[in-house]
């Protein structure tokens, strides 16, 4: 796992502003109150205010940390949060809410780590999101947790009309267990598409799927898994409904079997509740091909670099509609070798 | 030098390869002709080491000494470089990836690029998407980066391929492989026209019938088909 300096580092350099990191329970430190964004402590007596008429999910924490980023109408802006842990068996608990306001483009980048002497933290988090008509929020999101870490995020999501909600999620280093299950739903025209790339370690207890609701009409919704399994138990319970007139759902998820133990679990629910929905799912499963293997082998590689450069091409292929930046990072931590 | 002994090979209690004898000398160009499921591919994949055949009798050798425990790369290593009819694809891994396996930079490598015309090829996803003649010249290509090849095991370079690929494959082949010792197979014989051979056999039900000068067996094959083998073959019984 890196350390944090090099996690800042790496994470600092791609000149995103302002930069917010939730330690532990500990209160943000830096508020921003400009025109075009405002970030605020979730405790801020102002969040309420900004707030009202929002329908949010119950903060059941009783101490918590988090934010409220709310960027206005029409802005664009790139903002980098990290969640960090600092003490072992620690449970940290995440309140934010982020809005982004009618014509409004707002990337957010967050890398989740835990210090290298932290064992079995519990990271939980209640998060809703607002994109508002005609908006766009890309939510790029990058584990770093510890082996023994424990993510419990809880995620719902609203798109107004016609706006745009993309989570590119990727979970490469070894983490004990996650449990993700982002609700998404969608008015008319609005679209979301959850990307996730997720390496299964041996003795990981991985829970990532979706739900999304095609509420209005010419709607679309997509789930895309991408699975690399060293022996862990990945489960993916990925559900898309089709409510809206002419709306449009398609589940997808690729797994690729290193490993002799664990197991991969894809449960595909597809329910079109309108007669006029498309819908559609693929799934594939299974180790990678003895053909591939040999064809690199015949080109002098060894079966083990075979096998890396499969891999590595089946992650440039999970990853290829995700931001640059994104498929940077990815490229920086396959080549630390966490896993080759 | 590459040798042959006695090889026999079975796949599930069948022969698909019997008592096959061949001596190729180094510097040696050599046709291999064959109907389609004569075995020629098979025999290719078994030099190699590849789909882990059963090999009941007989041995491989490369300058005397056997490779039959040899693995697909280190078989690599000892200088064989094989194209297999068929390039395989695999997804999300570019041509520049496999160049970076042999910490290869372009400029190095530049001439046989713009020779062989794969630029477009180099972050495409490997023989994805290519016609016939393509994927020849991309497995042409990946064979040049690999270093002390001395015997080339090319696998129906001439099928699938139009005239004017074969063209651009032959003279490259000229080119590259001078020194080299070369095994063709071909059923279509096109590639004979471009690229002179000296030896020849013919291969029939997994066992090797005959031998001799390329062009006139090419051209017997040419007048009366493998038919005309077959029966030569029973003749000679």
């Amino acid at each position: 796992m890196m350390q944090l300096e090099d996690f800042l580092e790496n994470y600092s350099n791609v000149g995103m502003n302002p930069y917010i990191v939730l330690n532990d329970n500990a209160p943000l430190l830096m508020e921003t109150t400009e025109k075009d964004v405002q970030i605020l402590n979730i405790k801020n007596k102002l969040v309420e205010k900004y707030l009202k008429g929002f329908k949010l999910q119950e903060n059941t924490f009783k101490d918590y940390t988090g934010y409220l980023i709310l960027l206005a109408k029409g802005s664009h802006s790139s903002i980098q949060t990290c969640f960090l842990t600092s003490k072992s068996g620690f449970e940290q608990n995440v309140r934010n809410v982020i809005v982004v306001e009618e014509d409004a483009n707002l990337d957010i980048f967050t890398g989740c780590l835990s210090n290298d002497h932290v064992k079995s933290n519990t990271h939980n988090a209640i998060t809703d999101l607002f994109v508002g008509k005609n908006a766009t929020l890309t939510f790029n999101m990058i584990h770093s947790w510890g082996k023994t870490s424990k993510v419990f995020p809880k995620t719902v999501v609203h798109v107004e009309e016609g706006g745009t909600f993309t989570s590119n999620y990727v979970v490469w280093d070894k983490v004990e267990e996650i449990r993700s299950n982002p609700k998404i739903t969608l008015d008319r025209g609005a679209k979301a598409v959850i990307q996730s790339l997720i390496c299964s370690h041996s003795g990981s207890k991985l829970d990532i799927g979706g739900k999304i609701s095609l509420l209005g009409s010419g709607s679309s919704g997509e789930i895309l898994s991408n699975v690399v399994s060293q022996g862990g138990k990945y489960k993916s319970m990925s559900e898309i409904v089709g409510k809206g007139e002419n709306s449009r759902g398609h589940i997808e998820c690729d797994a690729v079997l290193l490993s002799k133990s664990g197991s991969v679990e894809v449960v595909p629910v597809l329910k079109a509740k309108n007669s006029t929905v498309q819908m559609s799912h693929e799934a594939s499963i299974g180790k990678i091909s003895k053909e591939e293997i040999e064809y690199l082998q015949s080109k002098g590689l060894d079966e083990k670099k075979a096998q890396d450069l499969i891999v590595k091409g089946f992650v440039n292929n999970s990853v290829k509609k995700m931001p640059e930046s994104v498929i940077e990072k990815i490229e920086e931590m396959l080549s630390h070798g966490s896993m080759f | 030098m590459i040798t042959i002994k006695n090889l026999t090979v079975e796949v599930e209690g069948k022969k698909i390869l019997e008592d096959i004898n061949l001596k190729i000398k180094n510097g040696e160009k050599a046709v291999l002709f064959g109907p389609n499921g004569c075995g020629k591919s098979t025999l290719f994949r078994v030099i190699m080491g590849m789909n882990s055949y059963n090999i009941v009798k007989g041995d491989i050798l490369i300058d005397g000494k056997s490779i039959l425990k040899k693995t697909i790369n280190q078989r690599v290593d000892l200088g064989i470089g094989y194209i297999a009819q068929k390039g395989v694809s695999i997804k999300g891994v570019k041509l520049e990836d496999l160049m970076e396996q042999y910490e290869i930079e372009y400029d190095d490598v530049k001439k046989k690029i713009d020779s062989l015309g794969i630029e477009e090829f180099l972050d495409r996803d490997i023989n994805y998407n290519l016609s016939g003649g393509e994927t020849k010249r991309l497995e042409l290509f990946t064979l040049s980066l690999l270093k002390n090849i001395s015997t080339y095991l090319l696998d129906e370079l001439d099928s699938g391929v139009d005239l004017e690929n074969i063209d651009r494959i032959s003279k490259y082949l000229k080119n590259t492989s001078k020194k080299k010792s070369l095994i063709i197979t071909t059923h279509t014989g096109s590639i004979l026209k471009e690229f002179k051979m000296d030896s020849a056999y013919v291969m029939l039900n997994g066992k090797i019938v005959c031998e001799g000068n390329p062009i006139e067996i090419w051209e017997c094959i040419k007048s009366g088909g493998y038919e005309k083998c077959v029966n030569c073959d029973r003749r000679k019984k």
